[in-house]
């Protein structure tokens, strides 16, 4: 991969950052993020401005990339990697040159490591989903909480048709964002795609293998295109739906569940309080793996102020960094798990709820493959997903095995297909 | 050049029977009177400047610059490459874009045809001087001022596809079955339809009040002496009068349905299954999505091409029409 040119730096103690971040601006993510700049400006008297962008934060990224004249930094989520770096957007960073990278735990790297084998970004925060749950929807149906899948499904269709609401209202199972924008379909539900036993790929030496088209990739289709198809437990018109809808859905009491990270657990616990549970999703016929994600700290190319992009890095993973991108309680957390294993949670969160997180990101969390670049997999599975919940005559099978050949025509695209 | 004869000027109406000859120089006046008229050359382009600047910057030379990008690979980073027609092939091999254009074409036709007759039944109906008139076409008209994000946000809550949804509790009172609207392969591309009908038939209502209030209306008197009823006065008195105005409109909503976007990109962003992807958000996917600039560059090299087809189209027909 050919590297943007070289630029002149400014002496160090005249570098400045420009700092973008992907959350709404004016958000309480956005303002943890400006107290979070200050404190660095304040310790290391290198000015920064923080800008949070949420609308089409890749469309104005590449606009600026156009202009040669990117932002010194970006945080933005692990999966972005390929994406950003196949455009040669990213400086390449060693870990050594980063002062407390040590204290970086081994799985939070894995999210900045790019297929070539090279650190492209700096971990900032992780974290994993886990099933956010309507406790007073279940207690009033006498039921447990789900151990497996079928209780889980079971659970869903008491929600559906048992009225848990007591008012005769109807309500769904699941809400699902199940719309194809950003792929958010198939993000969101390959935690129930792994733990199903899909596989997207099969890693050989030689490279990948696509095996969306495999049995336990199609039955694992199969089950998520039910949910909608003959369970019925889909929030209705989930497959327009986007994150924002589905939230919604699930806050105002439109469905009882919803699979998602912990960044929405202080506005949820906010307005449902204690009629919300977070427990970590049942396993599947293949075990539990739930999806990890994170942010990275992007070094990007072509900035003339480096030395103070590393100063940067530095400090989002030191211990006071972490802290502040914590929140504590409050709302707006942009460090939802700690990557630096030095820092303690205990005193700053409610701890069950977190620990939940911590726990399945420790023990059930995967980042998705680590291909040269996720997007166009993660858009092409999407429009499958998409495709089987909308209209329940199409052959789960059939579609696969479509998937399978963008899936492989992509995989030599990139120039990583097993042969 | 010759000068012309008494007879020809006469012939060509420039001189009267009985006037005298006209002097050879006779064609210094006319030369005076052009250069009076026009002043010095530049003054007109003066005054179109500052728009023509503008049009310049933002508009022809992003256009040109899109040209150039539909025979690159676009690394806006990395540095551009020259790969020929490799754009065009990878777009036109796709079935994708082929679907994408079936879908443009369908809403072009039906959405322009759905609003000219709804708007010309609306026209019909609310044309006239009375105060209450006044009154509902405005009414009428506030789609075409609402944004069309508003108006997309506004549908999908009267699609939501449950049997208490607004549009099927009107269904239900017919008996007919609850639809899945913009949820469904099946009915999404006539949802966006419907839409675009809702927004654009109020916009064709005024372009249509306007050219009925040209209609000479002993026209209409003298066609119901002779025996004609509603339907041949409007087949043999309004619509030819009409005949401007429609082939305005006709082109004009041919060429907004070609670049149809916002309502599909948030209504049903071209899904469920691809079932209402249309030209613009194909092309927007491959260009912000997929980060294929080059292809999303050709893609609207091709749209732009067949927009100007289409516009060329239409006016000869109105031409060859009005002749």
């Amino acid at each position: 991969m050919t590297a943007a040119a070289e630029v002149d730096q400014v002496p160090a103690q005249e570098q400045s950052l420009e700092i973008w971040q992907r959350k709404g601006p004016g958000s309480p993510s956005d303002l943890i993020g400006q107290e979070l700049v200050r404190e660095f400006t304040k310790k290391t008297g290198i000015p920064a401005t923080m800008t949070s962008i949420s609308d089409n934060f890749e469309i104005k990224l590449q606009q600026r990339a156009v202009q040669r004249n990117l932002p010194d930094i970006v945080i933005n989520d692990t999966a972005q990697l390929g994406n950003m770096q196949s455009q040669g957007f990213l400086r390449e960073i060693d870990p050594e040159q980063i002062d407390g990278s040590e204290d970086i735990n081994e799985r939070a790297w894995d999210g900045a490591r790019s297929y070539f084998g090279g650190y492209y970004g700096v971990p900032m925060t992780a974290h994993t989903v886990a099933l956010f749950n309507r406790k007073d929807w279940r207690e009033n149906l006498g039921l447990s909480v789900p151990d497996d899948w079928e209780s889980l499904v079971a659970m869903w269709r008491g929600y559906v048709e048992d009225d848990p609401t007591g008012t005769g209202e109807k309500v769904a199972g699941i809400a699902v964002p199940g719309t194809t924008e950003r792929g958010y379909i198939s993000w969101n539900t390959s935690t129930f795609f792994w733990s199903g036993g899909g596989e997207y790929f099969e890693e050989t030496p030689e490279g990948y293998r696509s095996a969306v088209a495999d049995d336990s990739a199609v039955a694992a289709a199969t089950w998520i295109r039910d949910l909608a198809c003959t369970e019925g437990v889909l929030q209705p018109g989930a497959s327009s739906q986007d994150t924002t809808n589905t939230k919604e859905t699930f806050q105002t009491g439109g469905a009882g569940s919803f699979l998602v990270a912990p960044y929405e657990l202080p506005a949820l616990v906010d307005s449902l309080g204690d009629d919300l549970e977070v427990i970590p999703p049942p396993p599947g016929p293949a075990g539990l793996v739930t999806l990890a994600e994170g942010n990275n700290v992007y070094l990007m190319a072509g900035s003339a102020s480096e030395s103070a992009q590393e100063r940067f890095a530095e400090y989002v993973i030191s211990p006071a960094g972490q802290k502040i991108g914590m929140a504590g309680h409050e709302d707006g957390n942009i460090v939802r798990l700690p990557v630096n294993s030095t820092v303690d949670m205990d005193g700053m969160r409610d701890p069950q709820e977190w620990e939940t997180f911590q726990e399945l990101y420790d023990n059930n969390g995967r980042y998705v493959p680590a291909v040269p670049n996720w997007t166009p997999f993660l858009t092409a599975s999407a429009n499958t997903l998409n495709a089987l919940i909308s209209d329940c005559s199409l052959d789960v099978r059939t579609e696969m095995e479509a998937l399978d050949e963008v899936f492989t025509a992509e995989l030599a695209d990139q120039e990583v297909l097993a042969p | 050049m010759t000068v012309p004869t008494r007879t020809e000027l006469t012939r060509t109406g420039l001189t009267r029977e009985g006037t005298p000859p006209q002097p050879p120089s006779g064609r210094a006046p006319v030369e005076r009177r052009t250069s009076r008229r026009l002043g010095a050359w530049w003054i007109p382009w003066a005054f179109l400047a500052p728009a023509l600047v503008l049009f310049v910057y933002f508009k022809f030379i992003p256009m040109g610059q899109a040209f150039v990008m539909s025979f690159q690979d676009v690394q806006p980073y990395l540095g551009n490459s020259w790969v020929g027609w490799d754009n065009y092939r990878a777009l036109v091999a796709t079935d994708e874009f082929l679907a994408a254009a079936g879908h443009t074409a369908i809403i072009a036709v039906a959405q322009t045809a759905g609003a000219v007759l709804v708007g010309f039944a609306l026209a019909l109906l609310l044309e006239g001087q009375a105060r209450r008139l006044w009154f509902v076409r405005s009414a009428a008209f506030l789609p075409v001022v609402v944004p069309t994000a508003v108006i997309a946000e506004l549908w999908r809550i009267i699609y939501h596809p449950t049997e208490d949804g607004l549009a099927n509790s009107i269904l239900g009172f017919f008996l007919i079955e609850p639809s899945q609207w913009i949820n469904s392969p099946d009915t999404s591309l006539l949802s966006v339809i419907l839409v675009g009908i809702w927004r654009d038939a109020p916009y064709d209502m005024i372009i249509i009040i306007a050219g009925l209030v040209g209609v000479d209306r002993s026209l209409y008197e003298a066609s119901a002496l002779d025996g004609a009823g509603w339907v041949r006065r409007i087949r043999y008195v309004t619509l030819p009068a009409l005949r401007p105005a429609l082939a305005i409109l006709l082109t004009l909503a041919a060429i907004r349905a070609m670049r149809i976007f916002t309502e599909v990109y948030l209504l049903t962003n071209g899904g469920p299954n691809g079932s209402s992807e249309v030209l613009m958000t194909l092309i927007y996917r491959l260009g912000f999505e997929r980060v294929e600039l080059g292809v999303a560059a050709a893609g609207s090299v091709v749209l732009l091409l067949a927009t100007i087809v289409l516009t060329l189209l239409v006016r000869s027909g109105v031409r060859k029409e009005e002749s």
